[in-house]
């Protein structure tokens, strides 16, 4: 009898295990897959460089002709996060600081690439090059030139000196 | 930036549970063996018989699988595996499909001696080298970028290789004359992961996700040796 019921307990036991390790995982995804370059503001370009902070700064991306979309309104920032336009080889924005207008402009090239299966593609960009045209923006500084979703936003891409 | 949750699900109980049933079976069975001094040689042909229950468990997965072992010494069988896998999803903002072929090549060593000689059921390790040539596209990309709006890159197509070892465990027993049923687990050990920076695939054929560098496989077949020889 003890013989019978142990192993009953024993098959008991083994169906527990199989069904335990029927368990998988399954991912969801629920953030953006959005691909940005974060930029952070210097002063004292170019011997003595130090953070600094840009009072009253509207910052728009360049979508088409005469299509813009906002990204920072009159905000006081110390740095930015721009997403890169992966249906262009070329990424343009225009940051205003009172009545001045610069235009910068983020050339890159990009592909497609697996995020996870469940949150899909999302696009790698490598940049190429930096160019501004303005008064505001003294000079640049590349710091990370591969940009995808997976990046940390705590990571600084570019230093922009003003 | 990104952050993924996890939940879990039940998924392959059935073939699990026949598993279960087939190691009764299999145990059971052996004790009706006919007692013979004398012990046959010759291949043993096998047939993946869990392919067949992932059919209708994992149906976006078909495949196929065949072996041939032989007992080369005592104790020891070196083996040899051939497949075809074929994987076909539709995502979330993707459709993917992958398919190829693989061989495995390796030995088992049987722990078991038996006294009697006519006995072939087998507790065996193994090792294996696992090789795939297979092909994985992806179509119908969309990548919904909250700032530009809908992007729909090309489509992607990629011929790889995959390479990888396997340590095995199984158990084989001789349900009748020639004929056995058994079962194997297998812990898998991919040798070159980045095979593909851009997508890892979704599945090496033989191996499973090409995006774990470690995975486990559970399979059991139905087996036939050819009796060339008995002495």
């Amino acid at each position: 009898m003890k013989k019978q019921a142990d192993t009953r307990h024993g098959a008991i036991l083994l169906l527990i295990l199989i069904l335990g390790a029927g368990c998988s995982p399954q991912e969801i995804c629920d953030e953006s897959l959005d691909s940005v370059v974060v930029i952070r503001f210097k002063q004292g370009y170019p011997e003595a460089l130090s953070d600094t902070t840009l009072a009253g700064i509207t910052v728009l991306g360049i979508r088409g002709d005469n299509q813009y979309g906002l990204l920072v309104n009159n905000g006081s920032v110390f740095r930015m996060e721009l997403p890169l336009n992966p249906a262009h080889p070329e990424s343009s924005y225009i940051l205003q600081i009172g009545e001045i207008q610069d235009t910068l402009v983020v050339k890159h090239s990009s592909e497609s690439y697996l995020l996870s299966e469940a949150c899909g593609f999302a696009m790698r960009f490598t940049l190429n090059d930096l160019s501004y045209t303005g008064e505001n923006i003294r000079g640049d500084s590349l710091l990370n030139r591969v940009i995808d979703a997976e990046n940390e936003s705590e990571e600084e891409d570019i230093w922009l000196f003003f | 930036m990104l952050k993924m949750k996890v939940k879990r699900k039940i998924s392959g109980f059935f073939s699990k549970a026949s598993g279960l049933l087939l190691v009764f079976l299999t145990m059971g069975s052996a004790k009706a063996l006919a007692q013979d001094t004398l012990r046959t040689y010759g291949p043993r042909i096998g047939m993946d018989l869990s392919r067949a229950v992932f059919y209708f468990t994992e149906p976006r997965q078909t495949g196929v699988e065949a072996s041939v072992d032989f007992e080369l010494i005592r104790h020891l069988y070196p083996v040899f595996e051939l497949g075809y896998n074929r994987l076909s999803e539709q995502a979330e903002g993707f459709a993917y499909s992958a398919g190829g072929v693989y061989v495995r090549a390796g030995a088992d060593y049987d722990f078991l001696s038996p006294d009697d000689r006519s006995k072939h059921h087998c507790i065996c390790a193994g090792l294996r080298y696992g090789f795939a040539a297979f092909s994985q596209k992806a179509k119908d990309i969309s990548i919904n970028s909250s700032y530009w709006g809908p992007y729909t890159p090309e489509d992607y197509q990629a011929q790889l290789e995959g390479h990888w070892l396997e340590l095995v465990a199984s158990m084989k027993t001789e349900i009748f004359s020639n004929f056995f049923l058994g079962w194997s687990l297998r812990l898998k050990l991919l040798l070159n992961p980045e095979m593909d920076p851009r997508v890892r695939p979704l599945m090496i054929a033989g191996y499973g996700s090409g995006r774990e560098n470690r995975v486990f496989g559970f399979s059991y077949g139905l087996y036939y040796k050819i009796p060339l020889l008995k002495r």
